[in-house]
């Protein structure tokens, strides 16, 4: 899977699913209390299909209708990768405005 | 708003239908949420049509059936032979329309050739040009038919 085609929104299910497993609903507000950005459903849904045909992220097989979503250790590594380049040009941006 | 989930491919809803349903429920119905949705279907979509096999067979009926309306308009040609002289955009319609079709099953064949069986999907774009090309054959052929009559 290539970089391009992902998106912000993957990036922030991803961090959402870092620090725990979530499902969908509990994923879209996790993203609009920490970035002020409200996901649609139409939005939510395809990313996460998107990440699980990566194999970025699998479902929990539960009784319940809401199946949490579970970061693998494929999804774990491409985020690393993501941030460490997101965290490359954040420093670069930085120097170039003389803010550090 | 539930009513649009149906939109989605039937593999996509059977996975993630009912959690979609679930989310659906819990956001506020807005003109941005159905555009949302709606984005979403025309996503969901993309990506089942080019993951979805196009069975051989399929195309094979196909162009059987695209063969005998050909012949069909080849038979009423002959009687309508003056009509056609004096309808020259009608003539040159069926004549897109035909160069299109075999220019549609020359790519077909070169994709599958060439890709395999994933020529028989809609991932190469020789196989999209040739769905194109079919999409051609079909709108001139209308375009002649509506001339002719």
């Amino acid at each position: 899977m290539t970089k391009s085609k992902f998106s912000e929104p993957t990036l922030f299910i991803l961090i959402s699913l870092a620090e725990q497993n979530r499902h969908g609903y509990a994923i879209m507000e996790d993203i609009q209390k920490n970035y002020d950005v409200k996901l649609g459903p139409g939005t939510l849904y395809g990313a996460i299909s998107r990440l699980e045909k990566a194999g970025y992220i699998i479902a929990i097989e539960t009784q319940d209708r809401k199946k949490p979503y579970k970061l693998t250790g494929e999804g774990q590594i491409y985020l690393t990768e993501q941030i460490k380049e997101i965290q490359k040009i954040t420093n670069i941006g930085m120097k170039r405005l003389g803010l550090v | 708003m539930r009513w649009l989930v149906y939109l989605y491919p039937k593999t996509w809803r059977k996975r993630y239908g009912n959690e979609l349903i679930d989310v659906l429920k819990q956001t506020d119905t807005s003109l941005k949420t159905i555009i949302d949705l709606l984005i979403g279907i025309i996503d969901a979509w993309h990506m089942e049509l080019n993951e979805r096999y196009i069975f051989s067979y399929r195309i094979s009926q196909i162009l059987v059936a695209v063969t005998i309306v050909n012949a069909f308009i080849v038979l009423k040609l002959k009687p309508l032979g003056e009509v056609i002289e004096v309808e020259i955009f009608a003539t040159i319609a069926v004549l897109i329309a035909m160069l299109s079709l075999f220019l549609a099953v020359v790519t077909l064949v070169v994709s599958i050739f060439k890709f395999g069986k994933e020529g028989l999907t809609l991932k190469p774009k020789l196989t999209k040009t040739s769905v194109g090309l079919m999409g051609a054959y079909g709108v001139f052929m209308v375009t002649f038919l509506v001339l002719i009559n």
